[in-house]
């Protein structure tokens, strides 16, 4: 199965994606985590430290091959996987698109996007194997992405009115993909009326409430993996259950 | 007002500012960016301000609706080749002309320009983008400050969105993965850009003090102030109000404020 996140920049998507790639490795699925950011930092949620910043990416090193933005379709996806992939504790393998190294008058679209997009098109996610993907913030990855209606979306929320209008737009592409699966996630609900104000945002979508919780925010500070250093913490738990859910009740194909 | 500008001494309130505020998504940016935009307008400057992100979020800290307007149609032309998105400002529309137009009001007598809700599927590529940057870099009348709040990450450095400034702010809160994304905003800006400098945003804690100004030293850049962790501005974000109407005396527009006179 193929779980795409989404959200405004600073929502909490790399953490959400951290646990729930985390969460499915744990219950024993073979997980591909996929950094589509272009401020790639997923390793640093998955337990990588301060290494993720030298992590190689998928698109620099093809790039400094030849400059040809079809470069990654001329390897096979094994061959992507293999050179580019790296393990992360826990089991889980990640896979870094692209940042950007060098200043340009051009655009990225041909670049990053493409390779992502070419990427996540042709990754298998059949049997026991989950693809997580860390999207770029906002609606221009999933754009790019155009996932299949049988991928499930989550869509991450701060309780900002900037970010559940972020989201709100996040959802609308969804349904113009004709997504079957979006759900919400809530994130660093501190009261109930933060929770009350995502789910009068959504009410279509099933929102799931991940609270406040200062442990993650210590884990940010220093790169440390999430779902060890605050796996006795507030959010995490909650985390683990949506994992779970996303993996038992999978979208059937279409 | 005048008294005000006496004691500022050595600062000068003629020179124009024009600002690309950058860093990672919900570091701030936008807070920072209108609050500095609105403070400027108080001071008898005329302020344009510029939301180069996709993703609203300016106009909500300025203090105004939320809509998708963004430049129309007809101010746009398809465009050589050679130029990015394959589109660009219509050949005859001076960049006053185009602020004149299609400009909102905000508080305090800014003006507003967004690049709109480009985020249906059927939009293609960001058509509007090319526009908006042409009219900031060529919108230079005089007594005019120039404010941008650019897409977050560094991928805007990377394409150049910075040009049009003579000053980037780099926003860093007290986390790892903003501190990576300014070095990476940083490293870009280094090479080709505006000199930049750093603004500690959402601190909490000495120590969160003490990790931004050695990012600074680290990256040879200069930290230009430490905005505290301020719940009344995270509670304005929640109602999606300007924070320096919901909180004016708190502490983190207080330090903006003296950001705003250094600037």
């Amino acid at each position: 199965m193929k779980i795409a996140v989404a959200g405004k920049g600073g929502s909490g998507k790399t953490t959400v994606a951290a646990a729930i790639a985390r969460a499915l490795a744990d219950a024993g699925v073979e997980v591909i985590a996929i950094d589509a950011d272009a401020n790639p930092n997923l390793g640093g949620s998955l337990g990588l430290g301060e290494g993720t910043a030298d992590i190689a990416s998928i698109k620099n090193v093809l790039y400094e091959e030849d400059g040809h933005h079809q470069q990654s379709q001329a390897h096979t996806i094994e061959h992507l996987l293999e050179e580019f992939g790296v393990d992360a504790p826990g089991g889980v393998r990640l896979l870094q698109v692209g940042t950007v190294q060098r200043p340009s008058k051009g655009c990225l679209c041909c670049g990053s996007h493409a390779t992502f997009r070419d990427v996540y098109e042709r990754i298998p996610s059949g049997g026991r194997r989950a693809v997580v993907t860390d999207l770029e913030a906002g609606v221009n990855d999933l754009l790019w992405a155009k996932p299949l209606p049988e991928d499930s979306l989550v869509i991450v929320v701060d309780p900002s009115q900037k970010s559940l209008l972020v989201g709100t737009r996040i959802a609308a592409v969804a349904r113009e993909l004709g997504l079957r699966r979006t759900v919400v996630v809530a994130n660093r609900v501190e009261s109930d009326a933060d929770l009350a104000r995502a789910k009068a945002a959504f009410p279509d979508l099933q929102v799931t409430a991940i609270p406040d919780d200062p442990l993650v925010r210590e884990a940010d500070r220093a790169a440390r993996s999430t779902a060890v250093s605050a796996e006795h913490g507030a959010a995490m738990p909650a985390l683990r259950e949506l994992a779970q859910r996303l993996w038992a009740e999978q979208p059937a194909l279409a | 007002m005048h008294i005000c500008k006496v004691h500022l001494g050595s600062l000068d309130y003629t020179a124009y500012m024009r600002l690309a505020v950058m860093g990672k998504g919900g570091s701030g940016k936008s807070v920072i960016a209108a609050t500095l935009a609105r403070l400027r307008a108080r001071d008898g400057r005329h302020v344009l301000a510029v939301d180069l992100d996709v993703n609203p979020g300016l106009a909500v800290s300025l203090g105004i609706p939320v809509s998708d307007d963004g430049l129309p149609e007809d101010a746009i032309e398809p465009a050589p080749p050679d130029i990015p998105y394959g589109y660009d400002i219509r050949s005859g529309l001076s960049p006053e002309e185009a602020v004149a137009r299609y400009t909102k009001q905000a508080p305090d007598e800014v003006r507003f320009l967004q690049i709109g809700n480009v985020s249906r599927v059927d939009h293609g590529v960001q058509r509007f983008v090319v526009a908006i940057r042409r009219i900031l870099r060529g919108f230079r009348p005089p007594g005019w400050d120039v404010v941008a709040d650019l897409e977050a990450g560094p991928t805007t450095a990377y394409e150049g969105y910075a040009d049009f400034a003579d000053r980037a702010l780099i926003v860093v809160e007290p986390s790892w993965a903003s501190a990576l994304a300014a070095r990476r905003i940083a490293s870009v800006l280094h090479e080709s850009g505006p000199p930049a400098a750093i603004i500690g945003n959402k601190v909490r804690t000495a120590e969160d003090a003490a990790a931004i100004q050695a990012l600074g030293a680290s990256l040879g850049l200069p930290v230009l102030g430490m905005i505290p962790f301020d719940g009344a501005v995270a509670d304005a974000d929640r109602e999606g109000r300007a924070p320096l109407e919901a909180s004016p005396e708190g502490p983190g527009m207080e330090s903006l404020r003296v950001i705003a006179r250094a600037l």
